[in-house]
């Protein structure tokens, strides 16, 4: 051995002695301080204080975890996929896909959904509240669900615990977050509670509707017409054309979601019965034939970022979406009678559509795209 | 003076034995308890009752909810007050089972007592009506975005929808939307409801949804008025709503059972 070959024998022997050991189940957690931070989600203009779980209280250190995990690739069975895969911020957290791409190149069943503003969601005494059919109650809940599902992160939380208490550093941020003694106490439960504490931060009402909301001087008239049609009589005068719209995206000055927050078929697909549905949405969820193919109405916020749309993707453009609409939808026995009953929205004229899709670009709120707390931590 | 305070004694405890036990500042739980009948049959949602209105085979209800206001029971000598606001939403029923089961609101803390009616509104004062879903938890159906209209600054009072097969086999779509101020109806049911010491008494409202297109002097036609946002007072779209509203406030009756 030379004396060059020796040194680097020598170098390379104290740089492991000298690397920090990472922790281990059961690694004793209390010499790091935990002093939670309490946490006060800003409502955007015109909405409510959100509602937080009383078991989930908000905090700074329980928002950073949650967006480390967001942004981290290990919650996913070959490290490729994490959270933001199919949550984009210049798409409103959606990724621009018909159906996300998941590990080994696997695709999801249905199409990402937004979650800017999705923490208002909730409704606490709803047991179906997140995902196109409602299957879970709460986020933390949904929180769970990616990492075992076989089509997006295809892992397992049995493993995905593991790999967090022996990391080097979400031992100390899971101490940090919520006071646990050592790293056997990190726990999918914990995990799933940062997550959904890290997407109740992520909020956006900054869009030209609401200027003209506050200030009447943001909207161009093209906006101010379609915003008309949106609303339809609801603007005052009984017989103004009527788009529908507001049946399902409604809203009001102080809780502005544009989204009633329900399922609703919308005449996507023409079927015969109840059981013709290929996809049956809330239906299966709830075990109740009568509402196969009902799929939950999204908010409007942001819309024109979220392309392509519907739970399956279908139509690539706003324009699409209103023109499927203006056919006041696809006969089934539960079309929703909103569209079934109209008797505008099948004469909407190719102006009125510029209109309401001029509308619906006004409700983009282009402060969401780069805000630096909802980037990657990495 | 022995004798008599032992007189005394024998008294005193023979009144006290024998005081009646009162009822007096007791509770009791209280559930309320509504349904839908068509023709005294549970009213399954989309499901087609047969009947035999001009120009119409079937009717198939897919929604029925609406908003009660001030909930008291009453009697000669008190008025307690159940809730200010509740929602009765029947469109989850979609089975015989539901149907026949309906749904249940559940007061606790009721007076025990002898009560001789019970009132509630139809609809919403229109007080309530000027408050908006941001001023509201989540638990409240007031919180509810779908259950308000933006533009006519209201709530939506009531929805009655579904569809009816007509003569001709062909279909019509319906939709009743209630809302705006004004449209509130009270109305007062007599009734012997005693909420005892001794258990949950119940009390059941049943609708009779065929009262709320086909009793006689209160018709809706659907075929030519198929639909209703409400609308300005006054208005065609108004006085369709509201008789919506009346027609569901008076097919509502208390069950005898």
């Amino acid at each position: 051995m030379n004396k060059a070959s020796f040194l680097l024998l020598l170098a390379l022997f104290t740089f492991v002695a000298c690397r920090p050991e990472p922790p281990v189940d059961g690694d004793d957690l209390t010499d790091i301080t935990y002093a939670p931070a309490g946490y006060t989600v800003d409502a955007p203009n015109g909405f409510p204080p959100m509602e937080i779980p009383a078991d989930n209280p908000m905090t700074v250190q329980g928002i950073k975890l949650g967006r480390h995990l967001f942004y981290d690739p290990i919650l996913s069975l070959d490290s490729t996929i994490s959270c933001s895969s199919c949550h984009h911020s210049d798409k409103a957290f959606t990724d621009g896909e018909v159906f996300s791409v998941g590990v080994e190149g696997r695709r999801a069943k249905r199409n990402s959904m937004s979650l800017v503003n999705v923490g208002y969601s909730w409704i606490k005494t709803r047991e179906h509240n997140f995902m196109w059919d409602g299957r879970f109650a709460t986020l933390e809940e949904q929180a769970l669900a990616p990492v075992e599902d076989f089509n997006e992160m295809g892992e397992n939380w049995e493993n995905v615990e593991k790999k967090l208490r022996n990391h080097p550093e979400y031992p100390t941020l899971f101490r940090e977050a919520f006071g646990i003694d050592n790293t056997a106490e990190i726990t999918k439960y914990l995990a799933a509670k940062a997550i959904a504490q890290f997407e109740r931060t992520i909020n956006s009402a900054k869009s030209g509707y609401d200027g003209d909301r506050w200030s009447n001087q943001y909207m161009t008239p093209a906006e101010q017409r379609g915003f008309e049609l949106f609303l339809g009589d609801a603007a005052g005068n009984p017989v103004a054309k009527d788009a529908e719209c507001l049946h399902c995206h409604s809203f009001s000055d102080n809780k502005a979601l544009f989204a009633r927050n329900n399922f609703t078929n919308n005449g996507l697909d023409s079927v015969a019965s109840f059981s013709d549905f290929v996809d049956k949405g809330y239906g299966a969820t709830i075990g109740d034939p009568t509402q196969n193919g009902f799929f939950r109405e999204v908010t409007l916020r942001n819309i024109a970022l979220t392309a392509p749309y519907m739970h399956d993707g279908r139509f690539k453009t706003l324009r699409e979406v209103l023109d499927h609409y203006a056919t006041g939808g696809h006969a089934a026995p539960n079309l929703a009678p909103e569209l079934s009953t109209s008797t505008s929205i099948q004469t909407l004229t190719e102006a009125e559509k510029d209109d309401l899709e001029a509308f619906l670009h006004a409700l983009t709120d282009t402060t969401i795209v780069n805000r630096a707390e909802w980037q990657s931590p990495f | 003076m022995r004798i008599l305070s032992i007189f005394l004694l024998l008294a005193a405890i023979s009144f006290t034995a024998c005081e009646k036990d009162t009822d007096e500042n007791k509770t009791q739980t209280l559930e309320i308890a509504f349904k839908a009948e068509y023709n005294e049959q549970p009213l399954q949602m989309y499901q087609d009752q047969v009947i035999t209105e001009t120009g119409l085979t079937a009717i198939q209800f897919k929604r029925l909810e609406f908003f009660l206001s001030n909930i008291k029971l009453k009697s000669a000598s008190t008025t307690h007050e159940l809730t200010d606001v509740a929602y009765v939403d029947l469109t989850s029923k979609t089975t015989l089972e539901g149907a026949t089961e309906g749904i249940v609101m559940t007061y606790e803390d009721v007076p025990v007592g002898d009560y001789t009616s019970i009132e509630m509104g139809f609809g919403l004062p229109d007080a309530v009506n000027e408050t908006t879903p941001g001023d509201y938890s989540s638990d409240s159906p007031l919180a509810v975005n779908g259950n308000y209209w933006a533009s006519w600054s209201s709530y939506i009072l009531s929805k009655i929808e579904g569809g009816a097969t007509k003569s001709d086999s062909t279909s019509v779509a319906f939709l009743y939307h209630s809302g705006v101020n004004g449209m509130l109806n009270t109305k007062e049911f007599a009734h012997s409801i005693e909420v005892s010491a001794d258990g949950v008494t119940r009390l059941t409202f049943i609708i009779k949804a065929e009262d709320l297109f086909f009793k006689a002097g209160s018709e809706i036609d659907i075929l030519t008025n198929n639909s209703t946002h409400s609308g300005a007072a006054g208005s065609d779209g108004y006085n369709l709503a509201k008789l919506s509203l009346d027609n569901l406030a008076n097919a509502t009756e208390i069950s005898h059972h």
